[in-house]
């Protein structure tokens, strides 16, 4: 009988421990998602940027051309919320601006080099996941 | 010129003179009760000019007398029109520079109506070629749903749309965008959402927003937007 109870001891013992380490391991994720967060959005916004200026348009303007395409805001926000605790998962939410991007010049050229203005269109949030230590797309 | 000869009071007394002094004492009462509901620079200016126009008519109706003590009413009338005049002048321009313009009223600030961003959903990946969606992702709709619970967005309506990347035929895309876009509204559904709020609509490789040619590029184009009437 006493063997018993030490077992039950040793279970209730192990699975406490393990409840400790779990809670650990995500106070010690948490800030690592949030800064994995920041620099994920950043390259994800820097991508969708790029590809639209792919779409640049130029129109022909009283002293050269006008180049425009709609792109997004370079300011952003982050926010990150927990999800999951035991299984480290977070939301991640993303802020930023749809943006219409012109800029004038003399020449194609020129009003292709920028730099742009950029005229707000709409706000907009994007949701992602951070699971298995990483923010997925 | 002699003491005596300084007799303003004894001038006004004269008939024409008394009367004609009159008249211009009243048009000064005129100028000032027209000050009334001026701003505050041009209230100024105009009591200055008011000020400036009785001590002036004053001033030169008593000089006028006395330069032309002894020459006829139409002689001296000329002093106190001028005196009047200049006085009304220096004062309307002095009451001007002294005064400042009240500053104008700063209106109320007008609260902002709460706008309802745009909702993009990226993290909920379809497998390929499916349109159901894995319990894994449903935090992120959660947040989604919670985000459309919004004091700001909950009255209003909901395209829900549906886009994938560019492999496979167009019209095939069209349907599996449709069918994601209506598998997320039946999520929506079921966490309290209207459906009268929700419409769905598919927009199939149409609308890509990175590079197809990478692997990154279209995951990033299997994506569900929620476009909130504003």
């Amino acid at each position: 009988m006493p063997n018993k109870i030490a077992q039950i001891f040793l279970g209730v013992s192990l699975i406490i421990s393990l409840a400790a380490v779990t809670q650990a391991a995500e106070a010690a994720d948490q800030p690592n998602a949030e800064k994995k967060f920041e620099s994920f959005c950043r390259d994800w916004l820097q991508l969708k940027n790029d590809f639209a200026a792919r779409k640049m348009q130029l129109k022909k303007a009283d002293q050269g051309y006008i180049a425009e395409y709609d792109g997004y805001s370079d300011n952003f926000s982050t926010e990150v919320k927990v999800s999951d605790p035991v299984k480290n998962v977070y939301v991640g939410i993303l802020g930023y601006k749809e943006v219409k991007l012109q800029h004038e010049g003399k020449t194609k050229e020129d009003a292709k080099k920028g730099p742009f203005n950029a005229v707000i269109k709409s706000p907009v949030k994007e949701i992602f996941l951070y699971r298995n230590g990483k923010w997925l797309d | 010129m002699t003491k005596d000869k300084i007799k303003p009071i004894t001038y006004l007394k004269g008939g024409k003179m008394k009367s004609k002094a009159i008249v211009m004492m009243v048009a000064v009462m005129f100028l000032f009760t027209g000050c009334a509901g001026m701003s505050k620079r041009a209230k100024c200016a105009c009591v200055g000019a008011a000020a400036g126009a009785a001590v002036g008519t004053t001033a030169g109706l008593i000089v006028g007398h006395n330069w032309h003590e002894g020459a006829s009413p139409s002689q001296r009338t000329p002093g106190g029109i001028i005196g009047g005049v200049a006085g009304a002048l220096i004062g309307g321009v002095t009451g001007y520079l002294v005064c400042k313009e009240d500053p104008k009223p700063v209106p109320p600030p007008v609260a902002a109506e709460p706008k309802c961003d745009k909702i993009v959903i990226n993290s909920v990946q379809f497998d390929f070629d499916k349109a159901v969606i894995k319990p894994a992702f449903y935090p992120v709709l959660d947040e989604a749903v919670s985000e459309l619970q919004k004091p700001a967005c909950v009255s209003k309506s909901v395209s829900i749309e549906g886009h994938t990347d560019s492999i496979g035929p167009d019209a095939y895309n069209m349907k599996l965008g449709a069918k994601r876009a209506a598998s997320v509204k039946n999520y929506l559904v079921g966490k309290g959402i209207a459906a009268e709020r929700l419409s769905t609509q598919s927009f199939g490789e149409s609308k890509p927003i990175a590079d197809n040619k990478t692997k990154k590029g279209r995951a990033m184009n299997r994506r569900v937007e929620f476009n909130v009437a504003q």
